[in-house]
């Protein structure tokens, strides 16, 4: 029975106490995102501001799926400044919660918004913070992160980026490969490699600033280290047969990578300053797709040892591995969230090949995307979404979903085929 | 500019409570009243995404006749402020609740009410 | 994978890794070449001379859906294309390992080396040298037919032969 009274010893007490406080047990919930109020942000100059700090925030919230933004056509009033705040004008549509800021011009050509939540059902304000930047689009990021934070408890992660690969043909048997880094909203778009030879495999070092993927540049896979702000590229590995899959280690100073210069695809563990390389597998099966325990102990990775490519986790130390998917006889592409909990993967039923998460703790599986040749699960340093791309249209798109499958977002799409986003650590 | 695809849940309607006791045609009317009050908290509560199952926070509100909400306050945290925010809110939401117009039953049983919210239909 | 190709398999890496390594020209222009246009190649084979094997005129064999070993259909093109290396000691070959789009992109680039290690070991098996073999896997990076259904998805999971130097 879903629906439980505890009527606290109602029969016993009804005839001697004159009031038992009952119970009433609430187990289930409606699945929507909260609706709250971002009033555009006051600004007292004569200039036109160049970015739209409130519809920004708005996008933010409204793409995490938590939230459901106000359309500003139907707010009732625009307040400012907390004097300003009527409540009722919001509780009569529904409006969970209020923001209110103003931006102000600061020293340096900086600017600075002061701002504040509102519950408007309790009638008080929860937080008031200031952020500062001499962007509007990275202010507002800061603010979203704070607002969402405050509101769910968890770290916003709008300030992060995000890398990802497109492919466009230029003709027959002729593609233009692009390396892109970009804000997770899509925008501050930057190209750090092009080549007419495949990319891949692109991944953030822990540090936010080193990327680590695959390049065909040379003819032949290599392993390259990139510094986005640099924009200096070092060739790490350009052994025979493959070089792939790149994953740094949570301390940034290993990076797991698939080599076939022994013979077969295997995992390898490379020291970053001395370039001295450790065989992980060793296993006539292909063994691809590394990538770290938040502790560093292991390596979680795809082998088709058992027939069927599935995900294993190996103890660097002892060697010791152990089996971590059995739904179905395809489950690749693994992926921690920073706790170590949940394992995403690309997992295929039925023929299709979906995003799923795996709950480590309880053993479950949850098939989140209704998607087909959905890949790439990259998961955000929060572990609110994850980012993957999808086939929408005959072409690449990159979506995103959050843990619990509950929402799904598709970013916007660019020109060409968009594939393998790597969503960055916190920065 | 960008698409969002939600599927929402509706809760399904709570079951009628069954009776411990037949005869006794007063708790039947409270358990019917409590059923309501139930589906009306539910279809108000939305989880923020740090929820997760084993969290618990437990309310007490108090009703003016006639079923008003005139005030809620928390009894037992979960330790998570969203998720016991959250419990007010949809508590605050529905603002009004049924209740029996008769002035005894209303005073013996829900002046005052204890709200245990405890999700089981979440996924983590 | 059966055993015996298992061991023609562990018998060519040395060999075909050898052959990989000596050709990674470093290109710091970023490389435009490598992608040769492969299917063409069929269809302007242009010896007419009566002995040659018209197997030869094949240069692409095809794979099943997550598989690796050459299949029956595939013998009559490796053989002659062994032949030829065989009886042409200056001709060099590459063989080149594709998958279709399902699946992940790494695991896909594995599958594309194990498909063009197969060939690479049917060759060496039936006579070519195998100094005379460079292997390259493109994953599904490549594909040959741009559908998203079946009758696309197997044409991309293949081995291409192209040869480096004294092509049939």
């Amino acid at each position: 029975m879903l629906v439980r009274y505890f009527i606290v010893g109602f029969l016993a007490l009804l005839a001697s106490i004159a009031r038992a406080e009952l119970t009433v047990e609430i187990t289930k919930g409606l699945d929507d995102a909260i609706p709250i109020a971002i009033v555009p942000f006051g600004w007292s100059q004569p200039n036109r501001l160049p970015e739209d700090v409130s519809a920004i925030v708005s996008a933010d919230l409204y793409r995490s799926g938590q939230f459901k933004p106000l359309d500003r056509a139907d707010m009732l009033s625009r307040p400012t400044e907390a004097s300003q705040v009527f409540y009722r004008d919001w509780r009569v549509l529904k409006t969970e919660y209020l923001v209110i800021g103003k931006l102000i011009p600061a020293e340096a050509g900086r600017y600075r918004a002061d701002f504040e939540i509102f519950d408007v059902f309790q009638q008080r304000s929860i937080k008031k913070a200031t952020v500062a930047s001499n962007n509007l689009r990275a202010l507002a990021h800061a603010a979203s992160d704070i607002i969402y934070q405050t509101l769910t408890g968890i770290r916003g992660a709008f300030s992060t980026r995000m890398l990802y690969v497109t492919m466009e043909r230029m003709g027959p048997k002729k593609q233009r490969y692009r390396l892109y880094v970009a804000d997770v909203d899509g925008y501050n778009d930057r190209i750090i490699l092009e080549s007419p030879e495949p990319i891949l495999s692109p991944t953030w070092a822990p540090n936010g600033r080193h990327v680590a993927y695959v390049s065909f540049q040379s003819t032949r896979p290599s392993i390259y280290i990139q510094d986005t702000v640099t924009g200096r590229q070092q060739k790490i590995t350009g052994f025979p047969g493959l070089n792939g899959a790149p994953s740094f280690s949570p301390d940034g100073k290993r990076l797991a990578m698939v080599l076939s210069k022994d013979g077969n695809p295997e995992i390898y563990v490379m020291e970053l300053t001395s370039g001295r390389l450790q065989r992980i597998t060793n296993h006539y099966a292909i063994d691809t797709e590394p990538t770290w325990t938040p502790d560093g102990q292991h390596v979680v990775f795809t082998s088709e040892r058992g027939g069927s490519p599935q995900i294993y986790r190996q103890h660097i130390a002892s060697g010791k591995v152990e089996r971590l998917t059995f739904d179905g006889n395809y489950n690749a592409r693994p992926a921690l969230t920073p706790d170590g909990r949940f394992l995403a993967m690309v997992h295929r039923s039925n023929g299709v090949f979906h995003i799923a998460v795996k709950d480590l703790v309880r053993g479950t599986l949850n098939v989140l995307t209704e998607t087909d040749l959905d890949e790439s699960p990259s998961i955000a340093p929060n572990a609110s979404m994850i980012l993957y791309a999808t086939m929408h249209g005959g072409r690449g798109v990159l979506s995103a979903v959050s843990l619990d499958g509950r929402v799904t977002v598709r970013l916007p799409s660019r020109f060409g085929d968009v594939r393998e986003p790597s969503w960055s650590p916190f920065l | 500019m960008k698409q969002l695809d939600q599927k929402p849940k509706q809760p399904s309607p709570a079951p009628v409570p069954t009776a411990t006791s037949t005869s006794d045609k007063e708790q039947d009317e409270i358990q019917q009243y409590l059923g309501v009050i139930q589906q009306t908290i539910s279809r108000y509560w939305i989880r923020p995404p740090s929820a997760r199952t084993g969290m618990v926070v437990t309310l007490r509100i108090n009703l003016l006749p006639g079923g008003e909400l005139n005030d809620v306050n928390v009894i037992e945290s979960s330790g998570n402020a969203a998720f016991d925010r959250s419990a007010i809110l949809a508590v605050q939401k529905a603002g009004r609740f049924s209740v029996p117009s008769d002035p005894a039953k209303f005073d013996r049983y829900f002046r005052s009410l204890r709200l245990r919210f405890n999700p089981e239909d979440l996924r983590y | 994978m059966s055993i015996f190709n298992r061991n023609h398999l562990i018998a060519l890496i040395a060999a075909a890794s050898i052959a990989g390594c000596s050709s990674t020209p470093e290109d710091t222009t970023g490389g435009s070449t490598a992608g040769t246009d492969t299917t063409s190649y069929e269809s302007t084979a242009t010896d007419t001379s009566a002995q040659v094997d018209p197997a030869l005129q094949g240069r692409v064999v095809y794979f099943d859906f997550d598989k690796y070993d050459i299949r029956y259909d595939a013998e009559a093109i490796l053989s002659a294309h062994a032949a030829y290396l065989s009886a042409n000691p200056g001709a060099r070959v590459r063989v080149e390992g594709h998958a279709d789009e399902r699946g992940t992109r790494e695991y896909n680039m594995a599958l594309g080396e194990r498909r063009a290690k197969a060939a690479a070991a049917y060759l060496a098996s039936k006579g070519a040298s195998s100094s005379q073999i460079e292997v390259i896997s493109y994953g599904e990076e490549r594909p040959s037919a741009l559908g998203h259904e079946e009758s696309s998805w197997s044409q991309n999971r293949r081995a291409e032969l192209q040869y480096t130097s004294e092509a049939p």
